[in-house]
């Protein structure tokens, strides 16, 4: 037990110092990519192409579960970058860029869609799930799925803006200033207000799945 | 455990700090000062903060993802521009809302986009195709192939080589998995860069070897005339680019991703491309990889030999069982050719 906290820790670290000097190149390269790709460098295209694919499909995957239709939009997406490549603007982040944009269109094809169902089962937009990591689902598994069931019914009564809110924050990283302009909020405090009263509306539930944690803490911090 | 138990409000207050989020996901160097330092003299809050550090390292949200299948599918269908169905019917479909004149007015449109698709689309399919080139060579198939600019690539057995038709007006960009050879147009203003999995290899104008198997697990460059910049794909905690000259040879190490740099034996390296399989001090399960790839065919080993091998040789457009009979002359091996099967016993 001891050993295997030990190697946690170490990986945590080592990942995570990688990814720090990754980012300060990111901006840098992200920006050379994205030019490149503007130019017409299809070697570019499909480099932006293959890294965000997937991305943006689980992205879209979480306001609509249609996955057939996210393909769809995805499709369409690329396309017209491809096509209208010339006229985009520069970014310093190719990540934010393409999450904003590919947000305005899934939820344009979304909308279209309720028109036509006559709005008469309002899909609940921007579903979020949570799992736990299969380290710690054997501590008490069990009882562990009720309280796991739990938490995303509480993550369900919250606001769509709410949950897309969460994920940005925790899954993405995203900064509160990219959140708020994601979410076209004018002011950063916005963004940071909503997530606190995100997780205020959770908080009970995040409690009680942290004490059933515990065990595991214990052992990491020996 | 109250609502209104203080602790719940800590957590809280910390996970929405997202310095202390990062902190807790990618602890870095400064951020860790300033934590340690916030938990001596928060002391009390210590179990407030374990709990919110636990509960943002669990936190994992469920995930979609498409098959690499769909991935190669859906850039298939991107770059032959064939607009999807499903989503124009979705735009479509929100017009029918609307008047009855307009909905007559949709459908003409649609009709008539539709034609102007198909005409768009068999334009285009001649187009899309020359936009990104693939050429690919199957085992014991070596190709020569002449980029747009002029530059020249020699292209080993298993291999793939990406370039597009034309290239952009700032760079000259290939995509290589497997080995070839390049011999490199000059052009200062456009520099000619070979990208690998895990390296990229940038030139102004010269001829070199690359080589990036994924059964390697190392990526050599060897460079026969010029001067190259060699820089890892994903640079890590510091820049690293290696500058070699003619004759030098740099070798990725993907176990350690480490940078090792040697001299070559120029026929050695790059025989290969006029038809001379190469053996230089090669032990027994390279040889057995090289004659299959060179080949292609397919060896089952019966029985290893107990002391490792050492091959040496150079053979030019000999056939397969020259080259076993060379080995034979040297190495104690009993072997059956049957079209591309070969069964090979060692003593």
């Amino acid at each position: 037990m001891e050993n295997h906290s030990y190697h946690r820790e170490v990986n945590i670290f080592l990942s995570a110092r990688k990814e720090e000097t990754e980012r300060a190149a990111d901006k840098a390269s992200d920006l050379e990519l994205w030019s490149a790709f503007r130019q017409g460098d299809e070697a570019a295209f499909v480099d932006i192409y293959k890294t965000y694919v997937n991305k943006l499909y689980n992205y879209g995957t979480k306001f609509c579960s249609d996955r057939e239709l996210v393909k769809d939009c995805l499709q369409d997406f690329f396309i017209y970058l491809r096509k209208n490549r010339e006229t985009l603007g520069d970014t310093t982040s190719i990540k934010f860029y393409l999450f904003k944009a590919f947000r305005r269109r899934v939820v344009d094809y979304i909308k279209a869609q309720e028109t036509e169902q006559k709005k008469n089962q309002l899909a609940d937009i921007f579903q979020l799930q949570i799992e736990v990591s299969d380290e710690v689902k054997f501590i008490d598994r069990q009882l562990h799925e009720q309280q796991l069931l739990r938490l995303n019914n509480a993550i369900a009564a919250l606001t769509e803006k709410e949950r897309e809110a969460i994920f940005y924050y925790f899954y993405e990283g995203l900064s509160y200033q990219d959140i708020a302009k994601i979410l076209n909020f004018t002011h950063i405090a916005s963004a940071r207000r909503l997530i606190y009263r995100s997780l205020s509306n959770i908080k009970d539930m995040l409690i009680i799945l942290s004490c059933l944690v515990a065990p595991g803490l214990l052992a990491f911090l020996r | 455990m109250s609502v209104n138990d203080p602790e719940e409000d800590v957590v809280v207050t910390l996970l929405s700090n997202k310095d202390f989020k990062d902190w807790v996901l990618n602890p870095s160097g400064d951020r860790d000062f300033y934590w340690q330092n916030w938990i001596k003299s928060n002391p009390d809050k210590l179990p407030a903060l374990n709990k919110a550090r636990e509960l943002a390292l669990q936190l994992k949200f469920n995930e979609d993802h498409l098959t690499p299948q769909e991935v190669d599918q859906l850039l298939g269908d991107i770059i032959s521009e064939k607009t999807s169905t499903r989503a124009g019917k979705a735009v479509s479909l929100q017009r029918h809302s609307y008047t009855r004149w307009i909905k007559i007015a949709a459908s003409l449109l649609l009709v008539l986009s539709s034609s102007v698709y198909l005409y768009r689309y068999v334009a285009t399919a001649f187009k899309a195709e020359v936009a990104v080139k693939k050429v690919q060579t199957r085992k014991g198939q070596r190709l020569r192939i002449d980029l747009p600019d002029g530059s020249v690539a020699f292209l080993n057995a298993g291999s793939t080589l990406t370039f597009p038709e034309a290239f952009s007006d700032t760079l000259r960009s290939v995509a290589l998995t497997g080995e070839a050879f390049f011999e490199v147009v000059k052009n200062p203003e456009k520099p000619f860069v070979v990208k690998t999995a895990d390296i990229q290899t940038r030139v102004l104008g010269t001829s070199f070897n690359v080589r990036s198997f994924e059964s390697d697990s190392a990526t050599a460059v060897s460079l026969v005339t010029g001067k190259v910049r060699v820089a890892p794909e994903h640079p890590s905690s510091k820049k690293q680019e290696y500058v070699l000259a003619a004759g030098e040879r740099l070798v990725y190490r993907q176990t350690d991703h480490t940078f090792e740099k040697a001299t070559f034996e120029i026929a050695d390296i790059t025989g290969w491309k006029d038809g001379v399989l190469v053996f230089s001090d090669t032990d027994f399960a390279a040889t057995i990889q090289r004659l299959e790839q060179w080949y292609g065919v397919e060896i089952t080993v019966q029985h290893p030999p107990s002391k490792d091998w050492h091959v040496n040789g150079h053979f030019e457009n000999e056939p397969l069982s020259e080259v076993l009979a060379s080995i034979q002359f040297v190495y104690d091996i009993k072997y059956t050719i049957k079209d591309s099967n070969v069964v090979l016993t060692c003593n």
